[in-house]
């Protein structure tokens, strides 16, 4: 067991020891139970809505399963039954995601167990205390009661951030939680819930039942159009991954290239705190950073020796068609200037389209870029040159850092491979005019 | 749009609405102050307009419309006359807030529109006093005239469009055509009922309860929207590719797709169909991106080639799989000799070949669009299936390709 998986499963064993300590420590303590057909109808959604979360941005889910235990624990409280108790035994079935079952994963569930139920007890008991005294409620009550709904959603939130924050420290060792920086949209989200959650609740104390069909029709109309966005999101981007990926192989050696460079920029990306946001433009950006190519003669790409000025001409315009072509697609456009400035140099020379400032450094995502595809340039094998090894390539990379490439992003590079343990490049090949040699000579499998 | 063709139905439309506007006013029993907000508020609604993922609109008026009969009334009857002024006057000024800013209104679309809102709050009407629904406990005796009288709503509409959109009046065609945009139109409907509903009870908290659901589903649809509209760009934009490499004639697939989305319109084609028409129209030439290989100028390519070198790229993207099919399938004969017809040729191989072919003879034969639709029809033993030709031959009559002055 690696020191990484023994604290993940310490971790899990304390959260979900907690949840279940909590839970007990209610049922003896409290034992108002709410009323058994009320709480299998909250406890139905609220595990249908967990089990369906829906991927909203860059890997940021969004469930809806909060606004439900808030509504159902200002149901109970104004039942007069135990908040807490009911919204913990609640949050206590929810902790599966497809996803998890799908890929037979125990940690995250474990975890997530104990922390929904920490969290819904929060919640519940900030209710059972602001509404031990609304009697029976009346049209007065309401601002009071929409007032609990979302105090209780802020106790649910900050306990809910608590305990991720802790998480990642102790897990990841991490102190800062940059990475983690969806947590700001998600907390909102997540406040923003809770108090619909409370106005729900009231609404169906107060009004008659008739309305709570037509809350959930039109929740679940916004439910079911989120999940098929985020379908035809993943049908986008699998769209242009697919026609990358069958242009590239009109060409062996470039073959893969996309992929690899569209990781790298991931990698980097990853290690200098960047957003998601941030990063699926990045990715973006690399997987349509050489759609140009695609418009430059075949015999062009794949020759062997060096370019002709001519030729070389001819190769740098490709960085104006990638604009041409995609200048359409308006969600592409920042992409698309990523991705034109991936020939500009540090020192603000080289050549690009909108993405090139002369004289100007280029931005930070297309010096990712830059280096990215350099570094995938030098470690796989082209037409003109056999494949070098990682440390030559990024010995090159740092020659030329300052002039051609930002030396913060080669660092990145160099740190985030030694973390993710991986060697790309040939084993012992670090001669550049031997690997142009050979490739010369037509001899196109590496003898290792 | 021609300007005169839209004055008649704006006209009908308006005097319609104004006359059901004052046959209301006359039954009305609700306050004159209370009718007058409810008419300006209908009117502003119908300016907000709600897009759906089947690329229609739904104005806001529909959530005024249906909360109108339970606001408008108590558990036993309905305020007919008031509601009716709510939509005939509401409607009327709202037609006319376009026209006073100098936009273009397609009239002849309220007119439908309208139609239908009238037969829910008739059917509502109806419904509600009716004993069986009477002795529902309070509430939910509410829920069964607002269920029905919203299927009579949701059928008129369908109908109208059907009407309007000349679609065959069959089960898959309609439902292809109006499945993605009902979403929007019920969570509409449920909002504006869940309002009326909750405003008896609640007050103005009403608006948060009813509006904050409907703004969450809002938002689930813009984001749907925005990125179908994505989609086709990227689409368009991977179709422009072997033009922007010198490898087809420029905006070829543009005009191909324009073309052949006239034609399946003209066919009848559902709205699934049509989006995969355009997506192969669009893509029938991505094929000749093969063309920078050496090898393959060498030895020669026959269109053929060119139709399965194109369908293998467009099936490497999982969810074109339908469409790299039918670019699959281009030029294969429409029906083999002693055959009436070949059904593995979908409908939309055969459009996009046909309008392909006009696009190559106008513009790179430089034929005139006569002389084109002749060769067309010469080739209509196997190449053309000549129910496509004819209709293509109705669209360019509409589009004046025949003018004296081009044959």
């Amino acid at each position: 067991m690696t020191a990484l998986a023994k604290r993940r499963f310490f971790l899990a064993t304390t959260y979900s020891g907690a949840g279940v300590l909590v839970l007990a420590a209610l049922v003896v303590f409290d034992g108002r139970f709410p009323s058994f057909w009320r709480w299998l109808l909250f406890a139905t959604a609220f595990v249908a809505l967990e089990f369906h979360s829906v991927e909203v941005n860059d890997r940021l889910f969004q469930s809806s399963g909060v606004m439900v235990a808030i509504t159902a624990g200002v149901v109970f409280a104004l039942e007069g039954h135990s908040a807490a108790l009911g919204m913990a035994s609640i949050a206590a079935l929810g902790p599966f995601v497809a996803q998890d079952l799908r890929e037979r994963r125990w940690f995250q569930p474990a975890a997530n167990f104990g922390q929904m139920i920490l969290t819904s007890a929060a919640a519940g008991l900030v209710l059972d205390v602001a509404l031990q005294n609304v009697g029976v409620a009346n049209r007065s009550d309401f601002a009071t009661i929409a007032l609990a709904g979302t105090v209780a959603s802020l106790a649910y939130t900050i306990v809910n951030w608590q305990l991720v924050l802790f998480a990642v420290r102790m897990v990841y060792r991490k102190r800062d939680v940059l990475p983690w920086s969806k947590m700001p949209v998600l907390l909102t989200s997540l406040l923003v819930m809770g108090v619909v959650g409370g106005l729900l609740g009231a609404t169906m104390v107060l009004a008659q039942p008739a309305v709570t069909p037509l809350i959930l029709i039109v929740y679940l109309i916004g439910h079911l159009s989120l999940s098929s966005f985020s379908q035809l999101r993943e049908a986008h981007e699998a769209t242009l991954r697919g026609f990358i990926k069958a242009l590239e192989a009109k060409d062996l050696y470039t073959r893969g290239h996309t992929e690899r460079v569209a990781y790298f920029s991931q990698l980097i990306g990853e290690e200098l705190h960047f957003s998601g946001t941030q990063l699926e433009r990045l990715r973006w950006a690399a997987l349509i950073h050489d759609v140009g190519k695609l418009a430059v003669p075949a015999e062009l790409i794949r020759k062997r020796g060096r370019l002709t000025d001519e030729e070389y001409e001819e190769m740098q315009t490709h960085a104006h068609l990638v604009e041409e072509i995609l200048a359409e697609v308006e969600f592409l456009e920042p992409m698309v200037e990523i991705a034109s400035g991936h020939h500009s140099h540090y020192d603000g020379n080289g050549y690009g389209g909108s993405g090139h400032r002369n004289g100007l450094p280029p931005s930070l995502e297309s010096s990712i870029l830059a280096v990215a595809d350099s570094f995938d340039a030098m470690t796989s094998t082209r037409s003109y040159r056999m494949a070098l090894t990682q440390s030559y390539a990024l010995a090159e990379l740092r020659r030329h850092a300052g002039k051609q490439f930002d030396p913060d992003v080669i660092d990145a590079l160099q740190t985030s491979l030694a973390r993710v343990g991986e060697t790309y490049g040939s084993k012992h090949l670090d001669d550049e005019e031997l690997a142009r040699r050979l490739a010369e000579q037509g001899a196109l499998i590496e003898s290792v | 749009m021609n300007r005169s063709r839209n004055v008649l139905p704006l006209l009908i439309a308006l005097a319609g609405a104004i006359a059901i506007g004052a046959i209301g006013l006359i039954a009305a029993r609700a306050s004159g102050l209370e009718l007058a907000a409810g008419v300006l508020l209908m009117a502003l609604a119908t300016q907000i307009r709600i897009p759906a993922h089947g690329g229609r609109w739904f104005g806001l008026g529909v959530a005024i419309v249906a909360g109108a009969p339970i606001y408008f009334g108590d558990e036993r009857s309905v305020d007919l006359g008031a509601c009716l002024t709510l939509v005939g006057f509401g409607v009327a000024l709202g037609l006319l807030i376009p026209v006073a800013r100098a936009r273009t209104q397609v009239a002849h679309h309220f007119i439908g529109r309208m139609v239908a809102m009238i037969g829910y709050l008739l059917v509502f009407a109806w419904v509600l006093p009716q004993p069986a629904v009477q002795r529902v406990d309070d509430g939910w005796g509410v829920m069964m005239p607002l269920a029905l009288a919203a299927t009579a709503w949701l059928l008129i509409l369908i109908g109208a469009m059907t009407i309007e959109r000349r679609l065959p009046f069959a089960v898959e065609a309609v439902s292809d055509e109006f499945v993605g945009d009902i979403n929007v139109f019920v969570s509409l409907v449920a909002t504006g009922a869940l309002f009326a509903l909750a405003e008896r009870q609640i007050g103005l908290w009403a608006l948060g309860v009813a509006g904050l659901p409907f703004l969450f589903a809002r938002s689930a649809f813009g984001r749907f929207t925005t990125t179908q509209k994505t989609y086709r760009q990227t689409i368009r934009a991977l179709a422009r590719i072997p033009e922007v490499a010198g490898l087809g004639v420029e905006g070829h697939a543009d005009r191909t797709a324009a073309l052949a989305q006239e034609v399946g319109y003209e066919l009848g084609l559902g709205r699934r169909d049509l989006e995969d028409l355009e997506c192969a129209a669009l893509m029938h030439d991505i094929g000749r991106i093969t063309l920078t290989e050496p090898a393959i100028l060498r030895l020669g390519y026959t269109d053929d080639d060119l139709a399965r070198w194109g369908a293998e790229i467009i099936s490497e993207a999982p969810s074109l799989k339908p469409i790299a099919e039918h670019v699959r399938k281009l030029h294969e004969p429409y029906r083999k000799p002693g055959e009436q017809n070949d059904p593995s040729i979908s409908v939309i191989s055969k459009i996009v070949r046909a309008a392909s072919s006009y696009d190559n003879l106008v513009v790179g034969r430089q034929l005139s669009a006569l002389q084109a639709i002749e060769v067309l029809h010469q080739g209509a033993a196997y190449d053309f299936d000549p129910v496509v030709i004819n209709v293509l031959r109705e669209v360019l009559e509409r589009r004046l390709a025949f003018h004296p002055a081009t044959t």
